[in-house]
């Protein structure tokens, strides 16, 4: 099982910054971007996507492949994602662990499932599907939560390791999302990170969160925080070097702000590994 | 312990995130707050989230009618229009209709500004397709003209509206005080495309959206003069077929042209 390559410290590529990064071509080892909004027809979006793709190794990362969903497999997105796979040369292609609505409805939101051994036999069957029919294994990405159902019956991290072995697919470890669902059910980061298959996880994400009335909300709208700053290190210590990227969805700051926040990220791998070489 | 099915899970999960209907007894007691209020981040995340969408995809519309108006019908369309499509980028279609067969709309423009806007949405992301140039009918002799059939770029769509909607966009995009809406005379004929990577519209005249209707439809030159004869000044015809055919050139909306015996794309 040889893991894609490492790919270095990347950023979301959001339309603000089209223009920065291809008049500029900052040092941004690569650039995720969202499946779906360039599951389009055509247009400025496409173009500006190949572009970039030129330049830049490009991810595909996804938010309504509705894994977990009891509703059937949505076979017309997943011809999509495989025709736009097949223009951006993607290095991987990830979704959430998340279902996002049944009987035809989108709620459009990443909604956890219960951990029991019927949602784990669900989803392992529907990722198999999905990898046979892109020709590639997908990363599957931990999401925050803010409930617990009744009927779990193992842990969030127990579910996770358990879904990347039997499914044999990657895993995209949400930093931040660890982060804001142990801060959410009071479960410990620390566990969650060393229960996760060293061998599967390709990418990191790292984002900041809002804070909500009863707990932390993953956001997207800050910088990262030190806790997760922190968890990431500690993260880092246990994977080795990882392919990294900062998510930033709203109050978008400068492209420069966020190519600073991605050079902390750049700066702890690099003292880390410094010192393991030492 | 009897677990619930997934299927039944996920089915009153759903419902409690978009009508509130109770859904505790599916939950773990939290360790702050309440069921109730766990859910609910779910379900005010969801309203937020559906209004932004229509937000981005209807900037001038939520100008025009304000913050407050605009996200009560977001969340009016949100219950009468649920997003069915995995993409956001099309959770916005149906506000048109929504406006048009919402009561008490007639007297604004709401609905033709929503349709306008969705338009240009619809042109800049249309699918891509080269445009014919005038150099590259430079060979064609006049004969053939007259048998020539143009196809129509994907991006380009008509619009009939029945407001001076066009003024109010353009004062809302600018940031100026909209005109106070009002009934035209006569329904008004728009053309929606995107030219380079931009969306733009234009009005057209009577005949002109006529002599486009036609085009669009596959006739020949000869046949859209013969239309813009029977229904105008006949010796002009010719003239003003191919004024309105140049400025669809220059404009970049059409994307192939054939004849009668063989059939050529170009651009």
């Amino acid at each position: 099982m040889n893991k894609p390559d490492y790919l270095g410290f990347g950023l979301g590529l959001r339309p603000q910054h089209y223009r920065e990064i291809l008049d500029n071509e900052p040092r941004v080892d690569w650039f995720e971007v969202i499946s779906d909004n360039y599951m389009i027809p055509g247009g400025q979006p496409l173009r500006m996507l190949d572009l970039i793709a030129e330049r830049y190794p490009i991810v595909m990362h996804g938010v309504s492949m509705s894994i977990a969903s009891t509703a059937p497999l949505n076979m017309e997105y997943l011809q999509r994602l495989k025709e736009l796979a097949r223009r951006s040369k993607p290095k991987w292609i990830s979704d959430h662990l998340c279902w996002t609505g049944v009987h035809g409805v989108n709620l459009h939101a990443l909604l956890p499932v219960p951990y029991t051994e019927e949602a784990l036999n669900h989803v392992v069957s529907r990722i198999e599907k999905v990898q046979d029919f892109l020709g590639t294994r997908i990363a599957i990405e931990n999401v925050s939560s803010y409930i617990e159902f009744e009927d779990s019956e193992m842990q969030e991290w127990e579910f996770v390791a358990e879904l990347a072995n039997r499914a044999d697919c990657w895993l995209l470890l949400d930093v931040n999302n660890v982060f804001v669902s142990g801060t959410n059910h009071d479960f410990s980061t620390y566990a969650f990170i060393d229960a996760v298959p060293t061998e599967r996880v390709v990418q990191f994400h790292l984002a900041g969160h809002s804070e909500g009335n009863q707990g932390l909300i993953d956001a997207h709208d800050h910088a990262v925080c030190p806790e997760v700053w922190s968890l990431y290190e500690r993260a880092l210590r246990k994977f080795g070097p990882i392919t990294t990227m900062i998510e930033r969805d709203d109050n978008i700051p400068p492209f420069a702000e966020l190519v600073g926040e991605l050079e902390r990220a750049r700066t702890i791998a690099a003292r880390l590994f410094a010192d393991k070489a030492a | 312990m009897t677990r619930m099915p997934l299927a039944e899970l996920q089915s009153k999960f759903q419902a409690g995130v978009l009508e509130e209907a109770d859904a505790s007894d599916l939950l773990a007691n939290p360790p702050r707050g309440t069921k109730r209020d766990a859910i609910g981040v779910y379900h005010r995340a969801y309203g937020m989230r559906l209004a932004e969408f229509l937000s981005n995809y209807y900037p001038s519309l939520r100008a025009y009618m304000g913050e407050v108006r605009f996200n009560a019908m977001a969340r009016d369309y949100a219950k009468a229009y649920p997003s069915r499509h995995p993409n956001a980028r099309w959770f916005g279609n149906r506000l048109p209709k929504f406006l048009h067969e919402r009561p008490g709309m007639a007297a604004t423009s709401f609905a033709d500004l929503a349709e306008l806007e969705a338009a240009l949405n619809d042109a800049f992301d249309a699918a891509d397709a080269p445009f014919v140039t005038l150099a590259d009918l430079a060979q064609v002799t006049p004969e053939a003209f007259a048998d020539m059939a143009f196809s129509i770029h994907p991006s380009a769509q008509r619009l009939t509206v029945e407001t001076n909607v066009t003024s109010i966009w353009s004062a809302v995009k600018c940031g100026e005080t909209p005109p106070h809406v009002f009934r035209l005379e006569a329904p008004q004929h728009l053309l929606v495309w995107r030219q380079r990577s931009a969306s733009r519209f234009r009005i057209l005249g009577d005949e002109e959206a006529m002599a486009f209707d036609t085009a669009r439809k596959g006739a020949s030159f000869s046949v859209i003069c013969e239309m813009i004869a029977v229904k105008g000044e006949a010796e002009l015809a010719a003239t003003h077929a191919a004024g309105y055919f140049r400025g669809w050139l220059e404009a970049e909306v059409i994307s192939g042209f054939s004849m009668k015996s063989s059939t050529t794309t170009t651009g």
